[in-house]
C-alpha cells in the first residue's frame, strides 16, 4: 500500500513525520546540498563533535513549524477576537493550504547558505547581497516553482519566501497580519522555531548542556495573542484588559502576534537564557571566531572574484566539501596560492586573542577595538591582526502573556530574568602566535594611552 | 555641517518624546522617527517596512539595543504595560553636545513628538500605517490598504487615521518656510 505519512529518526526530535509532498521538497537539489553545509562552519576544530549539517536542521525546523501550527490553530486555543480578525481561520482549506506553506518554508528557509553557513558570508556574497537573498532566488527558480505547483494543494512560491524569509529580509515586501505570525513562528526572536531547533541541536552536537530548554512545554503554550497593554497618557492609569474584550482607541492595539500563556514563562525564559549562553559559550567562543577569520581569508584567495557565486545555479554546485578539499590540497602544496592561508586552518595554527572587550570599557570607550587594532596594526603590521565585533541585534525579549486570570502582560513586566536578560556583545583581537607575548607586553604599556587618543 | 549620527537622531526623538509625556515604548519611538523621516522628506538612515504597528525600522530595532549595551538607554517595565526606553545621564550629556548636529531635524522632531506623544500604541499604529499609504492619491484606495494590511483596525479607524494624518501633514506644511513642501 502507498504510504502517506514517511518518517525519520532524529536525534533531537526523535521522529520527523512528513508526507509525500514534503518528500518531493526534501528531494529537491536545494534541500539535498544541505547535507553537505556544515550548520556551524568550523566550529568542529573547537568543539569536535560539532559536525552537523543544515539538512538535518531544516527538517528539524519543518517539524517544530508543524507542531507550533497545530497547537496555534487547535480551535480551543483560538480566541473569538482573533477568530474576527481571522475569519478564515476556521476553514479546513485555509488551514491545510497554510499549514503546507509553513513546513515548507521551514524545510527551505536556509536553502541560499553558502560554504560553511555564516562564517563568510558577508565579506564573499557581494555588497548588498545575504543568503535570504540566495533562498528567494532558490525558491523562485524554475525547478521549484514548478515542483511547488504541482503539489496538492498547489503551493504559491511566494508565499513560502514569504514565510521563509520574514519581513526583515524582504524588505519591500507587504506582509499581512496572517503572515507576519507565520513568518514569526519560523524566524521570530522569541519563539521562532529555527532558534529553538537550532539551539537545541547545536548544543547536542557540540557537547554543551547550554542550549538545552523545555520546548514541548514552551510550545504547548503559544498562542496566537495581541501586545501588551500600553497606558495611554498617564503612567499611572491602571489599564488590566481581559483578554477577548473590545478594547477602546488608546488602550493597545489588537495586532496579533506569537505570545505565550503564563504557564509556558519559565519555559521561554530557558529559551532566551539557552541562547544567551550559546551565544556567549559556542558561537562567539574566541577560537571559534577567528577560525572565521581565517576561512574568509582563505575563501578570497579561493575564488578567483574573491567572492561566492550569486547565480542560484552556481551556488547549487558549491558546498563545503569542494572548500575542504581544497584547503586540504592547498595546504599540502606550497605553490599554491591560498598555501598559507590553508596551512593556518588545517594545522590549526590559529591567531591568539590578545583583547577581549570587557562591558564595562565598551561604555567607557565605544571606540576602543578599532582604536586598539589600528593602533596593533602599525606597530605589528596589518598583516598580523584580525580583530571582530558583535552586538546582538533586535530588542528586548518582549511579548505578550496572558495570565492565569485572562488579563495579558509584557513578558518584561512579568519576569525578572526577561527584563535583565543581558545583551550579547563581543570584541575581539586577534594576533599572529609568535607575536602574541610581545604583543601582550605592547597592551599592557600602551592601552591607556590609545584608549585616551 | 557634519550630519547627525544615527543614534544622535534617537536620542534626540527619544528626549522630545519624554519632554513631552510619551510612554515612550519602542513603537513610540519608531513611529514618531517615521514621521520625521516624511516630514523631513530624508530618510534619517533607517529604512522602513510594513511590518510591526505599521512602519517598523528593523534598523533602529538594532540601534536600540546597540544604545543599551552602551548604557545610553535603559528599559524600564512596570506590571502589566510593554517595556519603555528612558535616557540615562550619560545620553543625556551626549544629547546636550550634540544639539548643534541635530539643527536640521529639530523642528520636524518637535512637531512629531507633540503631535503623536498623546497617543498609545493603537492609535500611533494607524497614524503611521496612514501615512505609509499617503502616496496612494485616492483617500478610498489608502483606506483599502490600511484595511488589507492590518485587518484588526476598523474601517473608521482607518478613515479617521487617513483624514487625521492629512491634517497634521497640511498643519507641518502651514509652519514650514515655502521652499519646504510635502510631496
Amino acid at each position: 500500500m502507498k504510504t502517506n505519512v514517511y518518517e525519520l529518526r532524529d536525534p533531537i526530535h526523535n521522529f520527523i513525520h512528513f508526507d509525500p509532498d514534503e518528500r518531493r521538497v526534501i528531494n529537491s537539489r536545494p534541500l539535498q546540498r544541505l547535507r553537505y553545509i556544515h550548520q556551524l562552519a568550523l566550529t568542529y576544530l573547537i568543539y569536535p563533535g560539532a559536525t552537523h549539517r543544515r539538512f538535518e536542521h531544516s527538517l528539524g525546523v519543518m517539524e517544530l513549524a508543524g507542531r507550533v501550527f497545530d497547537v496555534i490553530t487547535h480551535p480551543e486555543n483560538i480566541t473569538d477576537q482573533v477568530r474576527r480578525i481571522f475569519p478564515e481561520i476556521t476553514g479546513q482549506d485555509f488551514l491545510r493550504y497554510w499549514r503546507k506553506v509553513l513546513r515548507i518554508a521551514a524545510l527551505l528557509h536556509d536553502v541560499g547558505h553558502p560554504p560553511f553557513s555564516h562564517a563568510a558570508e558577508k565579506e564573499l556574497f557581494p555588497a548588498g547581497f545575504n543568503h535570504e537573498d540566495m533562498t528567494r532566488l532558490l525558491i523562485s527558480s524554475r525547478e521549484m516553482r514548478d515542483l511547488l505547483s504541482n503539489l496538492t494543494p498547489p503551493v504559491r512560491f511566494e508565499d513560502v519566501v514569504k514565510i521563509a524569509i520574514g519581513p526583515k529580509k524582504l524588505r519591500t515586501t507587504v506582509f499581512s497580519d496572517w503572515e507576519a505570525v507565520l513568518a514569526e513562528i519560523v524566524t521570530g526572536d522569541s519563539f521562532g522555531v529555527d532558534r529553538m531547533d537550532y539551539l537545541l541541536r547545536d548544543s547536542h552536537h557540540a557537547g554543551v548542556a547550554y542550549g538545552r530548554f523545555d520546548h514541548f512545554r514552551l510550545i504547548e503554550t503559544l498562542r496566537i495573542l495581541p501586545p501588551p497593554p500600553v497606558p495611554p497618557r498617564s503612567e499611572v492609569q491602571q489599564v488590566l484588559l481581559p483578554f477577548g474584550t473590545e478594547v477602546s482607541e488608546n488602550e493597545g492595539s489588537l495586532e496579533p502576534m506569537l505570545g505565550i500563556l503564563v504557564g509556558g514563562l519559565n519555559a521561554a525564559e530557558g529559551l532566551l537564557l539557552a541562547r544567551y549562553s550559546m551565544y556567549s559559550q559556542v558561537y562567539f567562543h574566541p577560537n571559534r571566531v577567528v577560525y572565521n577569520l581565517h576561512l574568509r581569508e582563505f575563501l578570497k584567495k579561493h575564488f578567483r572574484s574573491g567572492k561566492f557565486p550569486r547565480q542560484a545555479k552556481k551556488h547549487l554546485t558549491i558546498t563545503d566539501n569542494e572548500i575542504t578539499t581544497a584547503m586540504l590540497t592547498a595546504a599540502l602544496d606550497p605553490k599554491n596560492r591560498t598555501h598559507g592561508k590553508a596551512r593556518r586552518i588545517i594545522e590549526r595554527n590559529h591567531f591568539k586573542t590578545l583583547y577581549h572587550r570587557d562591558p564595562e570599557e565598551f561604555r567607557e570607550h565605544p571606540a576602543a577595538l578599532k582604536k586598539l587594532t589600528a593602533a596593533l596594526k602599525a606597530e605589528f603590521g596589518e598583516e598580523n591582526v584580525l580583530f571582530s565585533e558583535y552586538i546582538e541585534k533586535g530588542g528586548p525579549a518582549e511579548f505578550p502573556v496572558e495570565l492565569k486570570d485572562g488579563r495579558r502582560s509584557s513578558s518584561v513586566a512579568v519576569s525578572q530574568v526577561l527584563k535583565s536578560l543581558p545583551i550579547v556583545s563581543v570584541g575581539y583581537i586577534f594576533i599572529e602566535p609568535t607575536l602574541r607575548d610581545r604583543a601582550q607586553q605592547w597592551m599592557d604599556k600602551n592601552k591607556a594611552r590609545v584608549l585616551r587618543q | 555641517m557634519t550630519p547627525p549620527s544615527r543614534d544622535g537622531v534617537v536620542l534626540a526623538i527619544i528626549e522630545a518624546l519624554q519632554q513631552a509625556g510619551s510612554w515612550c515604548g519602542e513603537t513610540h519611538i519608531q513611529k514618531t522617527a517615521y514621521f520625521v523621516s516624511q516630514l523631513e522628506r530624508e530618510s534619517l538612515d533607517f529604512s522602513f517596512v510594513l511590518y510591526k504597528h505599521g512602519p517598523f525600522s528593523f534598523e533602529m530595532h538594532d540601534e536600540l539595543t546597540v544604545m543599551r549595551v552602551r548604557s545610553l538607554l535603559c528599559l524600564e517595565a512596570t506590571f502589566p504595560y510593554g517595556s519603555r526606553l528612558r535616557l540615562t545621564d550619560s545620553a543625556q550629556r551626549w544629547t546636550t553636545e550634540n544639539r548643534p548636529a541635530l539643527s536640521r531635524f529639530a523642528s520636524a522632531i518637535s512637531f512629531a513628538a507633540e503631535k503623536l506623544s498623546p497617543h498609545g500604541v493603537a492609535t500611533l499604529e494607524r497614524l503611521a500605517t496612514a501615512l505609509f499609504f499617503t502616496g496612494v492619491s485616492q483617500p478610498e484606495k489608502r483606506v483599502a490598504s490600511i484595511l488589507a494590511a492590518k485587518p484588526h483596525i476598523s474601517r473608521e479607524q482607518a478613515n479617521a487615521a487617513v483624514d487625521e494624518v492629512d491634517q497634521i501633514l497640511a498643519e507641518w506644511r502651514r509652519s514650514q518656510p515655502k521652499k519646504k513642501k510635502m510631496a
